[in-house]
């Protein structure tokens, strides 16, 4: 049983504006020497660019092999990043900020092992289709209904959606422009300045001196990324849901 | 370089000075979700559950609306069933349009709900929803037939999701004395009525003469097993196999389980969680064995049923440390005279 293509497409063309506007922010930060996280921006481009070509066949960049390198490394550094800030800060919970910051790396883990699940049950490679139609099929048939992987598949859908509901209630945790902290080492600008520098430091918390402040501030937002999270989670669910 | 959420200014650590952020993100007045709220986003998570469900391609064929929805009228009044009849074929007949309005509707509600500036919108929308899917989509789940059972998902899932909705909404009867999360929208009798109806009617069901016949039970999880991964009929089918020809005394234990679990809300707090453990225990077994997840392996579940509503249902009614006020004492330096 087919999805309809319209519905494919849209997902698809979601797709791709969301890893494109990633990849904006990515050399956006580098250009205008802004800090910026590259690993997220890095991995929603990479999920955006992987479920684009998997909803439609014509949309695939890489072969299979090479996503699955892909999202493995992904997976290894989010494992480890995830580690390190368990070792420095532990698992039990200081405050609302501790839980945000342990489920970033574990949202991130689960995402890129998501993806990789995926490619390895179900891409349309597997079975040898090249259309948007076989490659939908594909997923829908891979694992079959007597496999056991069907609790893990539930189990990821879960996790992913737990953790679009979780960053959508966080959307409001973030203003559209900055403020100053009071008590920093560091000198406080003047409200022009944090204005000007509202966008140009994306996720980072903290401009450089020397930042561009021509940069316009709503593009970089958190509440940006934190949006592009959300698309990435419910449509990484989608589809595999239809491996259910 | 600092990861996003410890870069946002919540840990301080950026380029690896600690504690130097000039400037930050978030919000000044945003505070984190305390219980009630993570019982929302629970209950968002489920209704994006739903909404994606709703997204597989048999929905979206003729079959959802002719075969589904107009399924759902066997055996209710003839008022009822021919209402449901209708609504089926308008919607098979439109299966595009139709089931897409239902994913875009399932949507709105479980973001609107998991955004705190349309919570309430949100879960007024998910009750008069679940309300119109229960009459039509389950045909009131099935308790005019005579035929439902807890363990299949009785009374209906939808009425449980309208049931949360007015439990978590988001308005305060004395939050601090509240004795438990639900008891905060309502207040803490008019919770606990909705929690002994609830499982009242779980209780009631289960003595129901198609549930109390010796292969009642049994047939329906041979019939559950159908269609499920192997693991899972394999369980099906074990179960099924224990309490073959044993129907009369199984409804009998799930009857008085139900009606302890549904007197317990008014216990005292020790007696009160042992029976909400119950409650969800009970509801875990109904989800895996009897609901077989909702039948979201199949193809054509549209919701995980009961089972983890149930379980967030009793996460609601989990009695709670109720801090007594201090009453204040008039330092005696004050009243001490003029004199």
């Amino acid at each position: 049983m087919l999805q309809p293509t319209w519905l494919v497409d849209t997902l698809a063309g979601v797709m791709v504006a969301t890893s494109t506007y990633c990849l904006i922010r990515l050399v956006v930060a580098r250009v205008w020497r802004r800090e910026s996280h590259r690993d997220t921006s890095v991995a929603h481009t990479a999920d955006g660019v992987a479920m684009a070509g998997m909803l439609v066949a014509s949309l695939r960049v890489l072969p299979d092999g090479a996503w699955e390198v892909v999202f493995a490394g992904l997976t290894v550094w989010f494992a480890v990043r995830g580690a390190r800030f368990v070792v420095r800060h532990g698992i039990g919970s200081a405050g609302g900020d501790h839980a945000y910051n342990l489920s970033h790396y574990l949202s991130h883990l689960v995402m890129a092992g998501a993806m990789l699940y995926m490619f390895v049950e179900a891409s349309p490679a597997a079975s040898g289709s090249t259309t948007t139609a076989g490659a939908m099929s594909a997923m829908g048939g891979a694992t079959g209904r007597s496999s056991n992987l069907g609790a893990l598949t539930l189990l990821l859908v879960l996790v992913l959606f737990a953790s679009a509901v979780w960053h959508a209630d966080s959307l409001t945790r973030f203003t559209t422009t900055r403020r100053a902290l009071v008590g920093a080492g560091a000198p406080v600008p003047s409200d022009n300045a944090l204005l000007s520098a509202a966008g140009g430091a994306g996720t980072d918390g903290h401009a450089p001196p020397d930042a561009d402040p021509a940069v316009p501030s709503r593009w970089l937002t958190p509440r940006l990324e934190t949006a592009c999270h959300i698309v990435l989670c419910i449509t990484m669910g989608y589809m595999l849901v239809l491996m259910l | 370089m600092a990861t996003t959420t410890e870069a946002m200014g919540t840990i301080g650590a950026t380029g690896g000075r600690e504690g130097v952020l000039t400037t930050d993100w978030r919000a000044p007045d945003w505070r984190a979700p305390d219980r009630r709220r993570m019982l929302q986003l629970v209950l968002a998570t489920i209704w994006l559950l739903d909404a994606v469900l709703q997204m597989q391609p048999y929905m979206f064929t003729n079959a959802f609306g002719t075969r589904m929805i107009e399924g759902m009228s066997v055996g209710n009044p003839a008022g009822l069933a021919h209402q449901i009849t209708s609504a089926g074929r308008v919607i098979g007949h439109h299966a595009m349009v139709s089931n897409a309005v239902f994913v875009l509707v399932q949507m709105l509600i479980a973001l609107g709900i998991a955004w705190r500036p349309t919570v309430k919108i949100a879960l007024a929308g998910s009750v008069a929803w679940a309300l119109f899917v229960w009459w039509i989509g389950e045909g009131l789940g099935g308790v005019l037939t005579g035929t439902e059972s807890p363990i299949t998902g009785a009374p209906g899932a939808v009425i449980v999701y309208a049931l949360l909705a007015v439990l978590l909404w988001p308005t305060d009867r004395g939050a601090a004395t509240a004795p438990f999360v639900a008891a905060r929208s309502l207040g803490a009798g008019a919770a606990r009525t909705l929690w002994l109806v609830l499982w009242g009617s779980e209780s009631y069901y289960a003595l129901q003469a198609v549930n109390r016949s010796p292969q009642g039970l049994h047939d329906v999880l041979r019939a559950m097993a159908a269609g499920q991964p192997h693991w899972l009929s394999s369980l099906d089918d074990t179960v099924a196999r224990l309490v073959a020809h044993r129907g009369l005394g199984v409804s009998i234990v799930l009857a008085a389980v139900c009606a302890v679990i549904a007197v317990g809300a008014f216990l005292p707090a020790a007696a009160g969680r042992a029976t909400i453990v119950m409650a969800a225990a009970l509801a875990t077994v109904i989800w895996v064995v009897g609901e077989g997840f909702g039948n979201v392996f199949s193809g054509s579940g549209t919701d995980p049923n009961t089972g983890p509503l149930l379980i967030l249902m009793a996460a609601a009614f989990w009695p709670r440390r109720v801090e007594t006020p201090v009453p204040e004492t008039t330092p005696s330096f004050v009243l001490s005279g003029t004199s």
